[in-house]
């Protein structure tokens, strides 16, 4: 047994650690960046908004909030799913 | 008194293509004559909007194309268990992933095509870009110092299609000012040089700006 796998081992038997465990807290934190991401769309698409405006302002920023609801929705239902 | 001595009603370019039939007034439209809703942040009170242009859409055909093939790759899950690996769970939240980077992708991409604009007013020209959700540039070149417009439509898309580059030389502290991929460029040339004759007629009879 080489000494990574030594250390895997430990990970994985010393400290319990699942690779499901893994995965879940993976899937959250992509969530949580995603979010992230919807956020800075809301806000980006106010600056755009700002810069040039006329058309689908009102449209877009909605969009942008659906966004927003899609990642808040979809993390709240990987927390009681997962 | 009799009417020779009342002079001729001196018509702008924008007078002369509000007659014109109008061309391009949706939300979508990649070349609308005098938007009249359309307002920018820089807009100074009596600077009218000539022309609004975005990129052609066949120019935007490529990210269309991979979001809809994106849109189907799950299904081909069924033919090619890539997934197989995963819990029932894991496979359909990895769906679930898949289908929030299209939505991202779609929405990212559609929201740059959108607000990258190139708007042709009575003063200036303003290319407002957004290369992606968090940089922007926004460049103007005023229309007394263009020195040069020329336009490029090579291939045979753009010639079926009618789009093209429009390039004008200024002589600002940017050299080179290039619209690319815009609808109609020969219009677009004219309608600029138009514009460069009303503000030379306009310095002539002392109604600069």
């Amino acid at each position: 047994m080489t000494p990574f796998d030594q250390f895997l081992q430990f990970l994985v038997a010393g400290w319990r650690l699942d690779v499901a465990i893994l995965a879940k807290l993976g899937v959250w934190l992509f969530l949580l960046l995603y979010l992230g991401f919807s956020l800075v769309v809301v806000r980006q698409v106010k600056l755009m908004s700002h810069t040039v405006n006329g058309f689908l302002e009102n449209q877009l920023s909605i969009m942008a909030w659906a966004l927003v609801l899609l990642a808040v929705a979809v993390f709240i239902f990987s927390l009681f799913f997962l | 008194m009799p009417d020779i001595f009342v002079g001729q009603k001196y018509e702008t370019v924008a007078d002369r293509l509000s007659k014109e039939k109008r061309r391009g007034g949706h939300a979508f439209s990649a070349f609308c004559l005098l938007p009249g809703k359309v307002r920018f942040e820089t807009q100074e009170t009596h600077e009218k909007i000539i022309l609004l242009l975005r990129q052609h859409w066949f120019t935007q055909l490529k990210w269309i194309i991979t979001a809809v093939i994106m849109v189907f790759v799950p299904l081909s899950l069924n033919q090619i268990p890539l997934l197989d690996f995963l819990s029932d769970k894991g496979q359909l939240m990895a769906i679930i992933i898949w289908y929030l980077l299209v939505v991202a992708f779609v929405y990212e991409q559609f929201i740059s095509w959108y607000f990258h604009v190139f708007i042709i007013t009575d003063e200036r020209v303003i290319d407002v870009n957004f290369y992606n959700l968090l940089y922007k540039e926004v460049s103007e070149a005023k229309i007394d110092n263009i020195e040069d417009v020329t336009y490029r439509q090579g291939g045979v898309i753009r010639a079926l299609l009618n789009f093209g580059d429009v390039n004008m030389q200024t002589a600002g502290e940017k050299r080179e000012f290039m619209i690319e991929d815009v609808p109609l460029p020969g219009r677009v040339v004219k309608i600029l040089n138009e514009l460069k004759l009303e503000e030379e007629h306009e310095k002539i009879i002392g109604r600069v700006r």
